[in-house]
């Protein structure tokens, strides 16, 4: 491996910030869709770009950069619910964080997307949102999550079912009248 | 059911917090790679070993604020060498630490594990919270020849869906009698002693510093408070509200674990009541534009 010293700088500095420019929002998207939470999302975009930094003199093919990139995002991101203290900051709605309290009829139908999203088990999440927000194949899916394609495809006909089964079951909640128990 | 693509698009599609700038993302990552560069290694043993000097640590230590900064007063970078308050403490650890690591110590002492704690960077020497990106960060020290942790914490207490359960600033009667708790449940501000709900005059005071009022707790660690002091030890903790930010402000005897790159003086491992509100009124930060975080 390489070890990259700061001669150049500048132009490593001014190729990685247009990079970023280009790319950074689309990632962070990607990452909120995995977690849920943007500020979160916002901290495995930071470790996914500050660990293409260090590399980016060896990488330097677009494509590749971020098909890298999000690759790193997703670890992260898996990595992150590994970790038994996450539990000690899951405090709070899943929204919060946002500058100011969101208004328009859109709110609540996002908001029971979210939560369907958020009861996904964190592999079978990262699939989904990889499938069908990436547009990856199950082959590039499956090379990124170091699984065989056959489980990337179970995984993704289990995190469907689930969805649509959690969705079903918040359509038939708010449908019912008030007061009208299950 | 609807197509999940059009579900991602509409989850996506909400409001979102602003983002680092692609300058700040230079900075942090070349911060980053300049720290991984200095070097700091794990032991076999779990202990954390520090390849550093006292030279490179300090000299890699940011300015901090002088004491009168938690008054309010216009903030001087400073200089020289040496730990002299709670934010050269936290410097000095940031500053030898990865950017993604935290280290604390099992309650039991048996082991030593990492933390993440990637905003650990925000916690700066600054002079407010202008530009600041709101974040749960904890930093925690243990400094080797005055047992002690310090803790700053810094929680998003904002929600989107309910304006009315963002944490304000209670007038100063108001922080020992409140019926509930801030939004959420930040460990170090609640650990065993329950929700705010009744907090007696015993375990819970108001202090002013400046123009601000700070609440002050104590508490007694429990067994099940992991990662932080041993049991059985009194913390304190200095609380400020500000809309939509809760800052706590920690402070706890506890085992030692690494060694620092300068003396810790004996009279910031005895913080005050009084010393630990002022930190609490002027949390060590900088904004997210210098730190990049």
């Amino acid at each position: 491996m390489g070890l990259y010293l700061f001669g150049g700088g500048d132009d490593r500095d001014r190729e990685f910030a247009a990079y970023y420019s280009a790319t950074g929002a689309r990632m962070r998207t990607t990452a909120f869709l995995l977690c849920g939470d943007w500020h979160l999302a916002e901290d495995l975009t930071q470790i996914a770009f500050t660990k293409l930094y260090r590399s980016w003199r060896r990488v330097n093919h677009h494509e590749v950069l971020d098909q890298y990139v999000r690759r790193i995002v997703v670890r992260a991101f898996l990595d992150e619910r590994r970790r038994p203290w996450r539990r000690e900051f899951t405090a709070g709605p899943a929204d919060a964080g946002l500058d100011r309290a969101v208004e328009g009829p859109d709110v609540a139908e996002r908001l029971a997307l979210s939560a369907a999203l958020a009861d996904l088990p964190a592999r079978e999440r990262a699939v989904l949102v990889l499938r069908f927000w990436e547009d990856l194949s199950i082959e590039q899916v499956a090379e990124m999550l170091a699984l065989p394609a056959g489980t990337v495809k179970s995984q993704t006909a289990r995190g469907l079912a689930r969805l649509r089964a959690r969705l079903d079951r918040e359509s038939t909640d708010r449908s019912r009248p008030m007061g009208e128990k299950r | 059911m609807r197509d999940v693509r059009e579900i991602f698009a509409e989850v996506a599609a909400g409001p979102t917090p602003p983002m680092a700038s692609s300058e700040v993302m230079v900075a942090a990552a070349r911060r980053a790679e300049r720290r991984r560069r200095l070097g700091l290694t794990t032991g076999s043993a779990g202990v954390l070993v520090l390849a550093l000097t006292a030279g490179v640590a300090v000299g890699v230590a940011r300015p901090r604020p002088e004491p009168e900064a938690a008054a309010g007063a216009p903030v001087s970078p400073s200089s020289g060498p040496g730990i002299r308050d709670g934010a050269d403490l936290l410097d000095a650890v940031a500053a030898v630490l990865p950017a993604e690591l935290a280290i604390r110590r099992d309650p039991a002492g048996r082991d030593v594990r990492t933390r993440d704690v990637a905003d650990v960077d925000t916690v700066r020497p600054g002079t407010g919270l202008a530009g600041v990106r709101l974040i749960a960060a904890d930093a925690v020290v243990y400094a080797s020849w005055g047992a002690g942790e310090l803790g700053v914490s810094i929680r998003d207490a904002r929600t989107a869906r309910d304006p009315a359960l963002r944490s304000v600033e209670p007038a100063a009667g108001e922080f020992c009698s409140r019926p509930a708790g801030p939004p959420g449940n930040w460990p170090d501000s609640t650990a065993a002693g329950g929700s705010d709900a009744g907090g007696g005059a015993a375990d819970c005071r108001s202090l002013a510093v400046g123009d601000k009022v700070v609440r002050v707790r104590t508490e007694q660690v429990s067994g099940d408070d992991p990662g932080s002091a041993a049991p059985g030890v009194t913390c304190w903790t200095a609380t400020r509200f500000l809309p939509g930010l809760e800052i706590n402000v920690r402070w706890c005897p506890a085992a030692t674990t690494i060694a620092l790159p300068a003396p810790v003086p004996q009279a910031l491992l005895e913080l005050t009541a009084e010393q630990l509100a002022a930190l609490a009124v002027e949390p060590v930060l900088v904004p997210a534009v210098v730190t990049g975080r």
